[in-house]
């Protein structure tokens, strides 16, 4: 991983100039070697320029981009310019001069984009001064640091879309500098620089207005309520109704009985008692287990792997011939079926490959899918509003994240969460 | 992009939308700390204590420390400032000895306190002996000082031109000040953070739109997801 950017990025990071880009116009003038650029020309006037780019783009899912270029003489008249600039602009111009082109430059200390007039930015360098350069894609800027020193914002708005290159472009004789893509440690505070660009962005995300308050008033109480009702915290569910909400909502017996009875039947299922759970589920809501082919089979493949684990082979091995043999609808049923079966050929299962259907894990499994079964017959959703806002966020946050969107990549989801990685 | 431009972006439909939640694993056991650690911070102690018996979910701190806490700042709350010192103290000395701002503004509510009682003497006893000093000590405090003082020059406090040191609202500002202090000192965090990760989700969402249409949760309260609206 490279040190110039704020994460590990699936693109490639720039690690030394490209002697090829310099292969048209004026690539006679400089001395390319890796890192090092010195140039050798006439340097009389303007069109005597000379830019070389780094060999591959700033990562387009970067966050924050920093390389340094260490200035290793000043030449004849200093006049460097250091920055980025696309594939497109030529290369036989100092950086900022042309459109998608920006530079900061040695001599007068301006800034450069696009034009051939700079605008006063910040001071001058010379030999011996490292000129560091981040490119903040959260905030859509460019600024430069001069040994250490951070300068500010030079260009604001410039556009994602562009796909700079890091880019230095010398003038006169002797002029000669050496950049650090990361390879050494930075003279600037890097790891500072995107701390700040960090906390910048989450006091932004943390000033969006949370929208209207829930019936009872507020919405942090009700999403708090609401699944304290869900996973039957009863007593914590109506002190909170009391004290958060005011005594807006309350808990209904009704509510109560009803999830208790289903608790019943989930903890059948993580007993083992898989036929009881199963009576259980058909009274208290009828036709759920029929209309969820899925929950059914890992129903009857947990009956026999309970049986499995009691050691009745026999019984094993005429229940999986009559039952469930027949009943696997999907690939996935198929699958779950092989590996159960496969447990009959081994004197000690639990120790075979496939042993852990035979654990409290798997049990609880088919107690979950059963729970989730009979919420999902009645009308009722299998996670509170909390849980699916949290899914909704985890989801959301995942495919920013894959579409190389800067911002999302630099939040620290996690780090507001009470254990790391929680959505990541 | 503007309006009535065709959209490029790539449409997800609610089926696989669900396919993608489904992988994103939410811990009971991490939401359980958040839904304590909104208890514990917010100062709902009945709540935490029932949670942590009914869950299993450790609060993490003192539930005690959490009702010192609590009476600390519903004795700012009620205007009586003294007794909120007191307990502060009684807590831990060190918060109101290093903190002068915390400190010069409870001061300056026991002064308003005075006032709004009418003891209009004691009030002018008090700011000699005890504000004007911290004024002196602290240059940045005399704005404060002035404006707190200029109280007792009018005839009606509630009417005059600082009248709004009289509000309800100062003692909730100073009681959060001291209420984030005594957080701070016991290492905690000030705000909880569940308003934070829904702050996030809405970001997050907004955020979204404008590279993906997909299915959004638009009401939190709720939490349903609400489909794309259908192809043109």
């Amino acid at each position: 991983m490279s040190l110039a950017t704020s994460f590990s990025s699936k693109f490639p990071s720039p690690l030394h100039w490209d002697k090829q880009s310099g292969g048209r116009v004026n690539s006679r003038w400089l001395e390319v070697t890796d890192t090092r650029v010195k140039y050798i020309g006439p340097g009389s006037e303007d069109k005597d320029a000379a830019s070389v780019r780094a060999d591959t783009p700033v990562p387009p899912d970067s966050s924050v981009y920093y390389y340094e270029v260490a200035v290793i003489n000043r030449g004849r008249d200093g006049f460097i310019g250091i920055g980025f600039a696309t594939s497109e602009v030529p290369l036989d111009r100092l950086p900022g001069w042309d459109s998608h082109s920006y530079g900061y430059h040695g001599d007068d200390g301006c800034a450069f984009k696009g034009s051939g007039k700079g605008n006063a930015y910040g001071p001058t360098f010379t030999t011996g001064d490292v000129v560091g350069v981040l490119f903040d894609r959260v905030d859509c800027c460019i600024s430069f640091v001069k040994n250490g020193i951070d300068l500010g914002v030079a260009f604001a708005d410039v556009p994602l879309e562009e796909r700079l290159y890091p880019c230095v472009g010398l003038r006169t004789p002797d002029e000669e500098v050496d950049a650090n893509f990361g390879a050494s440690p930075f003279v600037g505070d890097f790891p500072g620089m995107v701390a700040e660009c960090r906390e910048r962005l989450t006091e932004r995300v943390l000033a969006t207005p949370l929208p209207g308050r829930g019936k009872a008033g507020s919405l942090l109480g009700e999403l708090v309520f609401g699944y304290l009702q869900h996973h039957g915290h009863w007593e914590t569910a109506a002190a909170v109704g009391r004290d958060v909400l005011g005594g807006a909502v309350s808990v209904s017996q009704a509510d109560i009985a009803d999830a208790r009875s289903r608790q019943a039947v989930a903890e059948a299922a993580a007993a083992g008692r898989v036929e009881e759970a199963v009576d259980m589920a058909e009274a208290l809501v009828p036709g759920a287990l029929a209309a969820q082919p899925a929950v059914l089979f890992r129903l009857h493949c947990q009956r026999f792997l309970e049986l499995v684990r009691a050691r009745d082979d026999e019984g094993a091995m005429r229940y999986g011939r009559s039952v469930l043999s027949g009943a696997a609808a999907s690939d996935q049923d198929q699958e779950l079926l092989q590996d159960a079966l496969s447990l009959l050929a081994y004197e000690e299962p639990e120790a075979s490959p496939c042993g852990e259907l035979l654990g409290a894990k798997a049990r609880e499994d088919a107690a979950a899918a059963l729970s989730a079964a009979l919420l999902a017959h009645s009308g009722r959703s299998a996670q509170s509003a909390l849980e699916r806002c949290l899914a909704q966020l985890g989801a959301v946050r995942r495919e920013l994240v894959q579409l190389g969107d800067a911002s999302a990549a630099m939040l620290r989801f996690d780090k507001s969460l009470p254990s790391n990685g929680m959505l990541l | 992009m503007g309006r009535g431009e065709a959209s490029d972006r790539r449409r997800i439909q609610l089926s696989e939308w669900k396919r993608k939640l489904d992988a994103v694993k939410i811990q009971k056991e991490d939401t359980n700390k958040l839904i304590m650690n909104f208890l514990v911070t917010e100062g709902y102690v009945e709540a935490a204590h029932t949670f942590e018996l009914e869950s299993g979910t450790p609060p993490g701190v003192d539930l005690g420390a959490i009702s010192d806490r609590m009476e600390i700042r519903r004795a700012v709350q009620r205007g009586n400032v003294e007794e909120a010192i007191e307990r502060v103290n009684d807590l831990n000395p060190e918060i109101l000895e290093e903190k002068h701002q915390l400190s010069f503004h409870l001061q300056q509510q026991r002064l308003i306190e005075l006032v709004r009682e009418g003891r209009t003497e004691e009030a002018l006893e008090f700011a000699q002996e005890y504000l004007a000093p911290r004024g002196e000590e602290h240059p940045a405090f005399l704005g404060e000082l002035e404006r707190t003082v200029a109280l007792l020059a009018f005839e009606d406090a509630r009417s005059c031109p600082v009248a709004d040191l009289m509000d309800i609202a100062q003692r909730q500002k100073t009681a959060s000040e001291l209420n984030a202090a005594i957080l701070a000192s016991q290492c905690q965090e000030r705000e909880p953070r569940l308003p934070g990760l829904l702050k996030m989700l809405v970001w997050a969402q907004d955020h979204l739109d404008e590279k993906l249409i997909y299915p959004r949760i638009n009401d939190l309260v709720s939490g349903e997801l609400v489909e794309p609206p259908a192809d043109h």
